[in-house]
């Protein structure tokens, strides 16, 4: 029996969608029980409309893409989580060029994606076994988010989202006077609290670079 | 009263010995001495000389002449009060010549009062008029006492040369400077003999009222004194005189026994005795009175009493005065000869003293008593003198006359002068007032200026160091903006493309020639994933770069420091505690620790032949920040360096931000300065 599954590839390069069509044939190729039937959206609003429009059962889903016109989407995750809310049984395979453990966090609390695959990870034989996996309703990580995992499970530093936050944007270079635009935060609390990180981390009196260092080191950026 | 003048003489004594002995003349015994003969109360006139005396005597030892001459004056008033004329006389020209060649203008005028009025005394006018005149160009500079002395001797000598009404003016003039004066003694005397020459001059005006008037203020002003000397009673005298003129015969008779009443007289002054016994015979003679026996014996007696006294110019005068009464009272009693006798020897006497009056009159009654060309003689000769009398009176009145002008014309020349001098006073306060305030006014401008100075200072190195911060910031955001784009271009872009070459490129079943060929192609694929690998972290870091570079305080002496490092050739440590907040910390005060650090870098660079210079931050308390500027140099003596212009700038830097500052050093060791500043 052939199963026919609708594809939605979501990626502003066509080298990259084209890539994951061929990866796409190649898996029904080797597994011929199995056609795609395959679209592809470079934006957000594409994407969205074309969820709404058609059957789709499993997306490709890049995070850094052009956001809606609207403003409502901003990015792959905003877009994962409206096509979830529009076809709850949609299975959605991440891939994306973040790897920072800020972002992979990120994406697994709040997208929770059948698949999470860090480019930088991605192989033709690991693409294939994503596939493999996501059809057989395992979910699939990729090298990067498996070693996230890894940390975060064997560390016991509890933080909170503004903690997250915090290192976030500070490891992203923002000047400590700018801090406030992004964290909903006093000052003096984002200092307080910068202080209290380092306390945590074990690491009193040192800069804030030496903070992020050691804040990469554990899984949280 | 006794022991107390012995008690003085002989601490005068020892004073002046222990003066000898010293061989010193201290100027103060010269005042003591001089105080001494001035005090009437205590010593008598001859102690009160000797003083005088050795004041003198020490004066001329001390050799200065400012002292000589007022001792002398000294001196010389005191021989006058003991009748020394001549002594007087010497010592003032002595002082004239003194004080001219001190060209002490005061004492020029003291002494030419003195010369004047000891000549007027004499009755010589002419040197009386020359000292009077020079005394009265000095006018402006005498003193009340002299001033009142010059105007007592002017109105002597004018109601003397018959110039009354001169006489009458200076007389007033001195009353009314007497009367500025406390009155004393010697004033009393002063004030009398006013009034008296006042009388005199109204009389032989013709006056009599008026001299009558003057008459009587003068008793009263005798009333007053304590030893009035009879002068109450020649104002008594002369008052009877006026009465006789009046022919008020009876109360001039009464004023003479009033006269008459105090018979100390009769003793004291034998002269004036015989004068008013005189007087009041003639005035019963020329009443009527007709017991001419008993007029005659009363004017032989005086005649006697006056006979029987030395040899002087009154005894002449009451002599000649005695002779005309007797020639009157004979003639009358038609004793021609006697009268005659005693007409011709009062003729000769008046003659012979130069009384003109006398001489008139007894030519009058010789000329009466001679009949034809004798007594036509006697009235040519009386008409003569008489003219030439109203002649010298006229020349007399004209030379005083003179004195009283060119007076006058000094005077006004003087208060001209004065006024001119005042104003030029007046003027010149002004000015120097003016300069002043101008002198102030500039002061405090040049103060403002420089305050203002300070401020504008102040301001310019803030404003500096702001455009720094903003210039190293618009910098950093330049390089931020510019990695960033770069980084989000290799990520997005690049990375992307890459990645979707390397995937397409795996998908494609590449069988090739060998097995060799396929593992070569696998080996390049993962080259490939390198390559996005590296391209990803160089990237990141290209991002993560923009946090140590935050445009900060630190930034700014960071950079200082190394470029200072690198050109002069030495390694150096810049460290920071990071609980120093810099974005809390003023400005003013951030630029100071700039300008510090400068400096001692510069001082370090300069001087202290160091390799290494380390510059720490630290905070204490969380409100004291502190600098640490240490280098291992050669050091130097903390005290002696102190004054330096470097040092000094940092501790006025210092000292403005109101914190402490300490240096350490150690020769060949290294030096390290520590700020500590409150923020």
């Amino acid at each position: 029996m052939i199963k026919t599954i609708h594809v939605l590839i979501v990626d502003d390069h066509p080298l990259i969608v084209e890539a994951y069509k061929n990866a796409l044939l190649y898996f029904s190729n080797q597994n011929k029980n199995f056609e795609f039937v395959i679209s592809k959206a470079s934006n957000c609003d594409d994407a969205y409309q074309k969820v709404k429009d058609k059957i789709i059962d499993l997306v490709f889903l890049d995070i850094k893409i052009p956001p809606s016109k609207d403003g409502k989407l901003l990015s792959g995750e905003d877009l994962g989580l409206a096509m979830k809310t529009l076809r709850p049984s949609l299975k959605i395979i991440v891939s994306t060029m973040f790897n920072n453990n800020f972002r992979i966090n990120n994406i697994l609390s709040v997208l929770n994606p059948e698949a999470l695959l860090i480019k930088d990870d991605i192989q033709p034989n690991n693409l294939l076994a994503a596939l493999a996996s996501v059809f057989d309703d395992m979910p699939y990580y990729s090298k990067t988010v498996l070693k996230f995992l890894r940390k975060r499970i064997t560390n016991t530093y509890v933080l909170d989202k503004n903690d997250m936050l915090l290192l976030y944007h500070l490891s992203k270079g923002v000047r400590t006077t700018d801090l406030t635009k992004y964290i909903p935060l006093s000052h003096g609390s984002i200092e307080r609290r910068k202080k209290q990180l380092k306390g945590v981390f074990l690491i009193d009196d040192c800069d804030d670079s030496e903070l992020i260092r050691v804040a990469e080191e554990k899984g949280f950026i | 009263m006794q022991l107390k003048t012995i008690i003085s003489s002989i601490f005068l004594i020892l004073f002046v010995l222990s003066l000898q002995a010293q061989n010193t003349i201290p100027v103060d015994s010269i005042y003591i001495l001089r105080d001494l003969s001035r005090d009437e109360e205590t010593h008598t006139p001859k102690q009160r000389l000797r003083f005088a005396k050795r004041s003198s005597e020490l004066a001329r030892q001390t050799g200065i002449d400012s002292i000589i001459l007022l001792s002398d004056i000294r001196l010389g008033v005191v021989n006058y009060e003991l009748d020394n004329y001549d002594k007087f006389f010497k010592l003032n020209l002595k002082g004239l010549k003194l004080s001219e060649k001190l060209s002490d203008k005061k004492n020029i005028g003291l002494v030419s009062v003195n010369l004047g009025s000891y000549y007027s005394s004499l009755g010589e006018k002419d040197s009386c008029y020359y000292y009077f005149q020079k005394a009265q160009r000095l006018y402006k500079y005498l003193g009340y006492g002299v001033k009142k002395d010059l105007h007592i001797s002017l109105a002597y000598i004018e109601s003397f040369s018959r110039n009354f009404i001169e006489s009458e003016y200076h007389a007033i003039t001195g009353l009314e400077l007497i009367d500025e004066l406390p009155l004393t003694e010697e004033l009393l005397m002063d004030k009398w003999s006013l009034y008296y020459t006042l009388a005199s001059s109204a009389n032989a005006q013709g006056h009599f009222e008026e001299a009558l008037d003057y008459h009587n203020k003068a008793i009263e002003v005798s009333k007053l004194m304590k030893d009035d000397e009879f002068v109450g009673l020649y104002s008594l005298n002369n008052m009877a005189e006026v009465y006789r003129k009046i022919k008020a015969y009876d109360k001039a008779i009464s004023l003479y026994n009033e006269a008459l009443y105090d018979e100390s007289i009769k003793s004291e002054d034998p002269s004036f005795y015989a004068t008013l016994i005189i007087n009041k015979a003639y005035a019963q003679f020329q009443n009527d009175d007709n017991s001419t026996n008993y007029i005659i014996s009363q004017l032989k007696l005086g005649y006697q009493i006056n006979d029987s006294l030395d040899d002087n110019y009154d005894k002449y005068l009451l002599k000649s005065a005695i002779a005309y009464y007797l020639s009157r009272v004979y003639q009358k009693a038609q004793q021609k000869d006697s009268s005659y006798k005693y007409a011709k020897e009062a003729y000769a006497t008046a003659k012979e003293i130069g009384e003109n009056d006398y001489v008139l009159d007894a030519l009058l009654v010789l000329s009466e008593l001679e009949d034809g060309d004798k007594g036509k003689a006697h009235l040519r000769e009386h008409i003569r003198i008489s003219d030439s009398l109203l002649q010298l009176e006229r020349s007399n009145r004209d030379k005083f006359a003179r004195i009283r002008y060119g007076t006058g014309q000094i005077e006004t020349e003087k208060d001209k002068a004065e006024k001119e001098r005042d104003w030029l006073y007046g003027i010149s306060i002004g000015l120097i007032a003016f300069a002043m305030l101008i002198l102030v006014i500039i002061a405090q401008r040049y103060r403002n200026n420089k305050l203002q100075f300070a401020k504008d200072q102040q301001q310019a190195n803030e404003e500096i160091y702001q455009l720094m911060i903003t210039q190293q910031n618009k910098l950093e955001e330049g390089r931020h903006q510019e990695r960033y784009r770069i980084s989000e271009e290799l990520h997005d872009g690049v990375l992307s493309k890459l990645f979707g070459v390397r995937l397409g490129l795996g998908f494609i079943d590449v069988k090739g020639q060998t097995q060799d060929d396929v593992d070569k192609y696998k080996a390049y694929m993962g080259q490939i994933q390198t390559l996005e690998k590296d391209i990803r972290i160089l990237s990141h870091d290209l991002r993560q770069d923009g946090l140590s570079s935050k445009g900060s305080f630190n930034e700014i002496i960071h950079t200082f420091i190394t470029k200072q490092c690198e050109l002069h050739n030495f390694k150096s440590t810049f460290t920071t505690e990071n609980s120093i907040n810099w974005s809390t910390i003023a400005e003013k005060t951030k630029v100071h620790i700039y300008r510090i650090i400068q400096e001692s870098m510069h001082n370090v660079i300069k001087h202290a032949e160091a390799t290494e210079l380390s510059i720490n931050f630290k905070k204490e308390n969380e409100t004291i920040l502190v600098l640490e500027i240490s280098d291992n140099g050669k050091g130097f003596d903390a005290k002696v360096a102190q004054r330096g212009i470097g040092l000094k700038n940092i501790a006025s830097r210092v000292k403005q931000l109101k914190g402490d500052f300490n240096i350490a050093s150690i020769k060949e060791k290294g030096t390290t300065l520590r700020i500590s500043i409150a923020v």
